[in-house]
């Protein structure tokens, strides 16, 4: 899928310019959003998710603008997968019901297909037994899963994770990286704001390093872990990669 | 040691049926007890038969009692509502006519009011017959504090589940009928039945403008027969009769949606 | 452990038993007098906020008579015969008719003083006498447990009555219309009268035989009552009363006269 982004600008009014100019443009299949906190990278996601505009700029997905008005957005929400860093499921309805929601209620499905099509997600990636569970029933990781698995119940073109395993204990995060990984495809496109470097590094095709609100450094994970080229970003995978007593 | 076992709960095991039973009404009967030795050192001979004869007019009160409650309930509601939700509106005078509503009725005693509303407000604007005076008077003050409940409740809402509720591509509408007023409904449930309790015991204020319901009538009677203990312990009863029930309802309603934690 | 626990409750128990048997009351002390302080001049308050008025004075006279000193404790209406049933006050003198109903609970000294009811109408009303009150949709108000409210439970079945705790409450009522009249003694009625001289009008018109003022005293103490019986009578003899009218009264008694109404003081014992 083609991502253009194009001279994207965001201030939250009190003067402080979260995000300062940021150009991208490429065809990607798995994108990783990296760089130190506060750097502006969820803001980002939110804004290629359509979660908030942009204070100018403008971004065209699969050469489509996007309509930053607020009634062109609620579709635009909708061909858009969105996973959150916690929190994200419904706290009172179970598992099961967190997929078929979205699905009867914004895709018009019927009960039938909706609760066939969670189920079978469900199976797919082993959480059956935790179907009829609520949110605070299942560990952080099983959260996820059912994040990730509701995000794409309607077979959007492109899911965005903010930071999907950060709140998890490390046991846990190799089940959802690994979901993640298994939905890499022609059919959707994937990306994630992440701290996890070995994932960035070898399950993601492109990255985009970001810090201080501008967009550092951009290209192929390949180049970018191995041949950084800013002294910020190398300055950055120093700290990351290698604890320095 | 055995008899022993029915008043002491052994660590970590649960209050038996019949240990609760037993300690109940030795409890209650403590009070009661009590309440008899200091009235039989007064010399005082209670003597309710005196109340059998206003039976019809008991009857009458206690039924005005509650249909001034549950309208009051049901008013209150609404306007507990449309205040919280304009305390989160974008329209700044709404915003702000709402906060110094709430702030004025929870501020200020009922008592006060109840007589300013009826003979200012009420004889300006001609609102003469008292039942609906009082549930208007009644309703307008506990909107007042369930108006606080309910924007507590919206407050305790994560933010999260808004975004989600954006991200998963629900519009305004969906998301307060969907996500908001579910979770909404489940935080607030056990406080507005103490709020429905509060409204029944507020609304013996009403008698002030002589609002035929259980207090007033009571007052009337005793009166007329200056049997005024009687009287009043027999208003406390029926009003326990009411509120009890709403109080057990309030724990069931506590358990039920604990799923939040 | 369980051990020390039971001697605790016992030791508790045996020290409220006791304590229970020391507390007889004092009766040759305080002579503890209750009235509602509202009801200018007779209860009232100085602008200290302490009681002042007719009824003070007397009570203060007759603990003076009885060789005892006086406290008074104000107390609302409806709670001034239950606190002589249970003790809390040794007599009550606060403006109160004597009355049958009355008399089940508790006991009268002779009468001191006398009043009659009056009518407070709304101006618009069509009401002129008292037996214009007695029909079907006529509005009464009264004070909750006053002779007011006994005389209109008995003689105006067919019209509405509307019990209010205040007096005020029932002149507002009267004032704005809700109400078509207000039932209550002559000297608030004409004072009332005098505040809203554009909304109502006072009725006169006696409807009822006289009414006389008692000291409330509590049922079975005889001794008391005779002694207030004779002190009643020497503050008559000494012109006590008259002085009282003097200090307190003095306008009233120029009005009561210019309307031929019957004086508070005067005839009472014939």
């Amino acid at each position: 899928m083609r991502i253009e982004i194009n001279n994207i600008c965001k201030d939250f009014g009190d003067g402080r310019m979260v995000l300062n100019n940021i150009c991208y443009s490429a065809d990607i299949n798995t994108l990783a959003i990296i760089g130190p906190s506060g750097g502006g990278k969820s803001t980002l996601l939110r804004i290629i998710g359509g979660l908030i505009p942009p204070t100018s700029g403008e971004i065209i997905v699969a050469g489509q603008r996007v309509d930053f008005t607020e009634k062109k957005l609620v579709a635009y929400r909708r061909s858009i997968g969105f996973v959150f860093q916690s929190k994200g499921l419904f706290a009172h309805l179970s598992a099961m019901n967190n997929i078929t929601m979205p699905l009867q209620n914004v895709h018009r499905y019927s009960k039938k297909d909706a609760l066939k099509t969670a189920s079978a997600l469900l199976e797919r990636f082993g959480l059956e037994q935790d179907a009829h569970k609520r949110p605070s029933e299942l560990s952080g990781g099983q959260q996820q899963r059912i994040a990730i698995a509701r995000a794409i119940a309607a077979r959007p073109s492109l899911l965005l994770l903010d930071e999907p395993t950060s709140a998890l204990d490390p046991e846990l995060t190799n089940d959802v990286l690994a979901m993640v990984s298994e939905l890499k495809g022609d059919q959707l496109s994937i990306i994630l704001v992440t701290h996890e470097m070995g994932f960035a590094k070898k399950a993601c095709q492109k990255v985009i390093f970001l810090s201080g609100g501008e967009n550092i450094e951009s290209g192929t994970s390949m180049d970018l872990f191995n041949r950084p080229q800013t002294p910020e970003l190398k300055n950055f995978l120093s700290k990351v990669l290698e604890w320095k007593a | 040691m055995k008899l022993f076992d029915l008043f002491i709960v052994k660590e970590n095991t649960k209050v038996t049926k019949l240990q609760a039973v037993v300690n109940i009404i030795i409890a209650c009967a403590a009070f009661i007890g009590f309440f008899f030795w200091s009235v039989s050192r007064l010399g005082l001979a209670l003597d309710f038969s005196v109340l059998f004869d206003f039976r019809y007019r008991l009857f009458y009160g206690f039924i005005t009692t509650i249909e001034l409650s549950i309208v009051s309930l049901v008013l209150s509601l609404l306007i507990g509502f449309v205040s919280a939700l304009g305390t989160k509106s974008r329209l700044m005078p709404l915003v702000y006519f709402c906060q110094v509503y709430v702030q004025f009725i929870r501020g200020t005693p009922m008592i006060m009011q109840v007589y300013l509303f009826f003979y200012i407000i009420g004889t300006a604007w001609n609102i003469t017959d008292r039942f609906i005076a009082g549930v208007l008077i009644l309703s307008i003050f506990a909107g007042a504090y369930i108006s606080e409940i309910i924007r507590g409740g919206l407050d305790s809402i994560d933010a999260t589940q808004l975004e989600a509720a954006k991200a998963v591509g629900l519009d305004s509408r969906q998301t307060m009928r969907l996500v908001i007023l579910p979770q909404l409904t489940a935080r607030i449930l056990p406080a507005l039945a103490g709020q429905f309790a509060s409204i029944i015991k507020d609304s013996s204020l009403l008698s002030l403008i002589s609002v035929i319901e259980l207090t007033q009538t009571v007052r009337e009677i005793s009166a007329t027969n200056f049997a005024i203990f009687e009287c009043y312990l027999f208003l406390g009863l029926l009003y326990l009769c009411l509120t009890f029930p709403l109080s057990m309802l309030t724990k069931v309603l506590e358990r039920r949606f604990k799923y939040e934690n | 452990m369980k051990k020390i626990l039971l001697a605790i409750l016992t030791i508790m128990l045996a020290a409220t038993l006791l304590t229970g048997c020391g507390n007889k009351k004092n009766e040759n002390d305080t002579l503890v007098v209750g009235m509602e302080l509202a009801y200018p001049p007779f209860e009232t308050k100085d602008t200290q906020g302490n009681p002042t008025g007719v009824s003070v004075d007397f009570a203060n006279a007759l603990g003076e008579y009885l060789g005892r000193s006086v406290k008074i404790e104000n107390i609302a209406w409806d709670g001034l015969i239950p606190a002589l049933q249970t003790g809390q006050v040794d007599v009550v003198i606060s403006s109160m008719t004597i009355k049958d109903e009355r008399r089940e609970k508790i006991d009268f000294s002779k009468p001191y003083a006398k009043a009659l009811l009056a009518i407070l109408a709304n101006k618009n009303s069509n009401v002129n006498s008292s037996e214009d009150l007695n029909q079907p949709g006529k509005k009464v108000t009264v004070k909750l447990n006053s002779t007011g409210h006994l005389y209109a439970q008995k003689n105006l079945a067919n019209a509405q009555l509307i019990t209010l705790a205040d007096e005020s409450a029932c002149v507002t009522e009267v004032a704005q219309g809700k109400a078509d009249a207000f039932i209550y003694d002559q000297l608030t009625i004409y004072r009332n009268n005098q505040q809203n001289p554009n909304t109502t009008k006072a009725i006169y018109i006696p409807f009822q035989s006289v009414e006389y003022w008692g000291v409330g005293i509590k049922k079975d103490n005889s001794d008391l009552t005779a002694k207030i019986n004779e002190f009643i009578d020497k503050f008559y003899a000494e012109g006590g009363f008259d002085q009282l009218t003097e200090k307190y009264l003095a306008q009233e008694k120029k009005v009561f006269t210019e309307l031929h109404f019957q004086w508070f003081f005067s005839d009472v014992n014939k």
